[in-house]
C-alpha cells in the first residue's frame, strides 16, 4: 500500500471520529433531563432511528468477521446477514407495545420497561442487569479489538495506543451527550456504512463482472488449488447444517429483543412511524448485507483467480479486498469498519452506564438521586471503557471469541422478559425470574465450557452441533412458560390497567 | 374466545416448538428444525396480532404468513439444489448464483424484505389506528392529571 493511500485512509477515519465527536458535542444541548440523557427522549424520526439501529446492530463483526466467514466457509453466515425481514417482524409484533410503555411512565432503560411490566420486580431487574452487563462487556471488548486490528493493518502502531485514542474520543462524546448523542452519531455512522456499501457493490461488479464469474472461478482448477470448496456457494455453505439453523434462528427471533433495537423503539417520536422505521432499517440492512456479500465474494474471486494469495487469516478478507480495489474504495471501507465498531460501542457504553447508575442500584434496593445518576453513569462509562481497552490489549484472541457470543447472550437476557412478557399477560414475575436465572447460569456455564474447549482443557460438543446459546435460549423460554403456568395461581399480580392497555394495543 | 386462554395455549405451543427445535437440531435434523422455527415465528406473529382476546387474522396473513411462506419455499428450493449439485458445479445459474443460493437471495432475502417492509406500511392503519393510539395517550394523561390532583388534595 502506498503512503498516500495510508494517509488518505487515516484522514478519512479521523474525519469519521471528528464528525462523531462534533455531533456528540452539539447534541449535549439537547440533554435537558437525566431521562433524555439515558434514552427517554421520544424525539427521533424514523430515518434517524432506522440508520442508528442498523449501525448499532451491524457491529465490526458484520463488516470484518462476515466477509472472512464467506471466504472460508461460504454462504452460511449470509443467512444471518440476510434476515432483514426480522427487523420488520420485531416492530410488527412488539413495537407498539414497547413504545406505548414509554407513555405510561419514564422509560429510559430496559430496566424501566421491565419495572412497568413486572411491577418493579427486583429479581428480574437484577438478572436483566447482570446479563446485559455481560453482553455489553463482550461486545465492547470485541469492538476495541476490531479497531486495533483495523489500524494495525495500516500502520505498525501499538495496539494499546490505537485503542486508547479511538475510545477516548468515543467515550468523550458518549459521556457528553448520552443516548441523544449516541443515536445521532450512530445514524451518521450508519450513513457512512450505507455509502461505503454502495461503493463496494459497484466496485464488486466492476472487478468481477457479476456473480457468475465468482462461481466459475471457485469451480475452476485454481479455486481447488487454493483449497476453495465449490459447495461453499450453495445456500448452506460448507458448515454443518446446525449453523444454518442457528444463523436463521438467532436474527429472526433475536433481533427484536436486542438492546440496539428495543431501546430505539421507545426513542421514536410516535409508534405510527414504526412502519416507516421498518422500511429504513430493513433497506439499510439490505445494503449492509450486499456490502458484505460483495466483499466476501470478491475475496473468493480474487483468490480463486490467483490474483491474491490464499488468505491465511480469513478475517483480513475485508482489508485485502479493499487494498486490491484501490485508494478510492479504501477511504470508504476502512471508515465503514470504524463506524460499525464505534456505533455498537457507543450504544453498549451508554447501556452499561445506564445499568450501573440506574438499573443495578435499584435492583439491589437503593436509588441514586436523579441528579447524581448522570454523573455516576459517566464515571461508569469511563471505567468500563478503560477496562474494555485493557482486556482487549491483554487477551485479544479471547475477546474475539467472546465477541461472537454477545448476540446470543443478549437474546437470552431479554427474550423471556420482553417477548414472553409483552406477548403474554399471564407471564408471571416468578416464572420469568426463573427463566432469567436459567439464562444467566446457562450462559456463564456454557461460556466457561466453550473457553475451556478452545483452550483444549475439555472436548465437549453439543448434540447435533447446535451452538450453546440456542440451547440456553430455548431452555430459558421453556422454563419461563412452564414456571409461569405453575405459579399463576400462587401469585396474585395485579397488572397496571395502562400496562394491560399497552399490551392490548 | 376466552380472554387470555388462547394466548396461554399459544404460549404453551411456543414452548413445545422451542423444545422441538432443540431436539430436532440435536438429532441433526436441522432442516426439520428450521420448519419448526417457521411455525414458532408464526405463533409469535399470531400472539402479536391478538387484541382483546381476538386474533386479527388479516394482520397475521399479510404480511406475516406471506413472509413465512416465502421462507418455507426458499428452504425447500435451497436444499433441493444443494443436494442435487453436491460436489459438482451446477448446470445452470440464476443471476449468476448457484441455484441453491439464488433461492435464498430471492425468497429469503429480497422479496420477503420488500413484502414485510412495504406491507407493514400498507397495513399501518389496521396495525395501530390513529384514534386508538390517541385514546391510549389520552387515557394515560387523564390518569396522570388525576394522580396529580389526588397528590394536591
Amino acid at each position: 500500500m502506498t503512503e498516500t493511500a495510508r494517509v488518505s485512509i487515516l484522514v478519512a477515519c479521523f474525519l469519521v471520529l471528528a464528525i462523531s465527536f462534533l455531533i456528540g458535542w452539539w447534541a449535549r444541548k439537547k440533554v435537558t433531563s437525566p431521562e433524555a440523557f439515558f434514552g427517554g427522549a421520544k424525539i427521533f424520526g424514523p430515518i434517524t432511528i432506522g440508520l442508528a439501529t442498523m449501525a448499532a446492530v451491524g457491529s465490526a463483526f458484520a463488516v470484518v468477521g462476515v466477509p472472512g466467514l464467506i471466504y472460508s466457509t461460504g454462504n452460511t453466515i449470509l443467512l444471518f446477514m440476510f434476515a432483514a425481514p426480522a427487523f420488520v417482524f420485531g416492530y410488527l409484533v412488539i413495537g407498539k407495545k414497547v413504545r406505548a410503555m414509554a407513555e405510561i411512565g419514564t422509560v429510559a432503560s430496559l430496566g424501566d420497561l421491565s419495572d412497568l411490566r413486572f411491577n418493579r420486580h427486583r429479581g428480574i431487574k437484577l438478572m436483566l442487569s447482570l446479563m446485559l452487563f455481560l453482553g455489553c462487556a463482550m461486545y465492547l471488548a470485541a469492538q476495541v479489538e476490531a479497531c486495533a486490528v483495523l489500524f494495525q493493518n495500516l500502520f505498525d502502531w501499538n495496539r494499546l495506543l490505537i485503542s486508547t485514542i479511538i475510545f477516548a474520543i468515543l467515550i468523550g462524546y458518549t459521556v457528553l451527550s448520552g443516548e441523544i448523542g449516541g443515536i445521532l452519531t450512530q445514524a451518521f455512522q450508519g450513513m457512512v456504512m450505507v455509502i461505503a456499501g454502495l461503493i463496494v457493490i459497484v466496485a464488486f461488479f466492476a472487478v468481477t463482472g457479476g456473480f457468475g464469474p465468482v462461481l466459475d472461478a471457485i469451480s475452476g482448477s485454481r479455486g481447488a488449488a487454493a483449497h476453495l470448496n465449490p459447495n461453499a456457494m450453495t445456500a448452506w455453505g460448507v458448515l454443518p447444517g446446525a449453523y444454518s439453523l442457528a444463523w436463521v434462528l438467532l436474527p429472526t427471533l433475536g433481533l427484536m429483543c436486542q438492546p440496539q433495537v428495543l431501546t430505539r423503539m421507545f426513542a421514536l417520536r410516535t409508534p405510527r412511524d414504526m412502519p416507516k422505521l421498518s422500511i429504513y432499517a430493513a433497506l439499510s440492512n439490505v445494503i449492509a448485507g450486499m456490502m458484505v456479500l460483495a466483499i466476501g465474494y470478491c475475496a473468493v474471486y480474487l483468490v480463486a483467480r490467483g490474483t491474491l494469495a490464499p488468505l491465511a487469516a480469513p478475517d483480513k478478507a475485508v482489508f485485502k479486498v479493499a487494498d486490491y480495489l484501490g485508494v478510492f474504495t479504501q477511504v470508504f471501507i476502512y471508515p465503514a469498519v470504524l463506524a460499525a465498531a464505534l456505533s455498537t460501542s457507543s450504544l453498549f457504553l451508554s447501556l452499561a452506564g445506564n445499568i450501573m447508575s440506574r438499573d443495578l442500584p435499584s435492583a439491589l434496593g437503593f436509588e441514586i438521586a436523579p441528579a447524581k445518576q448522570m454523573r455516576t453513569s459517566q464515571i461508569a462509562m469511563v471505567a468500563l471503557g478503560v477496562l474494555a481497552i485493557a482486556f482487549a490489549s491483554v487477551s485479544g484472541k479471547m475477546v474475539a471469541i467472546l465477541g461472537t457470543y454477545g448476540f446470543g447472550t443478549l437474546t437470552a437476557a431479554t427474550f423471556p422478559i420482553f417477548i414472553v412478557g409483552l406477548l403474554w399477560k399471564r407471564a408471571t414475575s416468578r416464572g420469568v425470574m426463573l427463566g432469567m436465572v436459567t439464562a444467566l447460569v446457562g450462559t456463564i456455564g456454557c461460556v466457561t465450557l466453550e473457553l475451556m474447549n478452545k483452550l483444549g482443557a475439555t472436548r465437549f460438543s453439543w448434540p447435533g452441533g447446535i451452538p450453546w446459546y440456542i440451547n440456553v435460549l430455548a431452555v430459558s423460554v421453556i422454563v419461563s412458560v412452564i414456571a409461569s403456568l405453575v405459579t399463576r395461581r400462587a401469585t396474585d399480580e395485579p397488572m397496571d390497567p395502562h400496562v394491560e392497555m399497552a399490551m392490548e394495543l | 374466545m376466552n380472554r387470555g386462554g388462547n394466548e396461554t395455549l399459544l404460549m404453551i405451543a411456543s414452548a413445545l416448538l422451542w423444545l422441538a427445535i432443540v431436539v430436532l437440531g440435536g438429532m441433526s435434523h436441522w432442516l426439520a428444525a428450521l420448519y419448526a422455527l417457521l411455525t414458532l415465528v408464526g405463533v409469535y406473529t399470531v400472539l402479536g396480532a391478538v387484541r382483546g382476546g381476538r386474533v386479527d387474522v388479516g394482520l397475521v396473513v399479510f404480511p406475516g404468513l406471506l413472509w413465512l411462506g416465502m421462507w418455507a419455499i426458499a428452504f425447500v428450493v435451497a436444499d433441493l439444489y444443494a443436494v442435487l449439485y453436491q460436489g459438482r458445479s451446477p448446470d445452470h445459474t440464476f443471476f449468476g448464483f448457484h441455484p441453491s443460493f439464488a433461492a435464498i437471495i430471492v425468497l429469503y432475502w429480497l422479496a420477503p424484505t420488500a413484502v414485510m417492509a412495504f406491507g407493514f406500511e400498507a397495513i399501518k392503519d389496521r396495525w395501530l389506528p390513529e384514534e386508538r393510539w390517541a385514546a391510549f395517550v389520552r387515557s394515560v394523561s387523564e390518569r396522570g392529571a388525576g394522580e396529580k390532583e389526588q397528590a394536591r388534595d
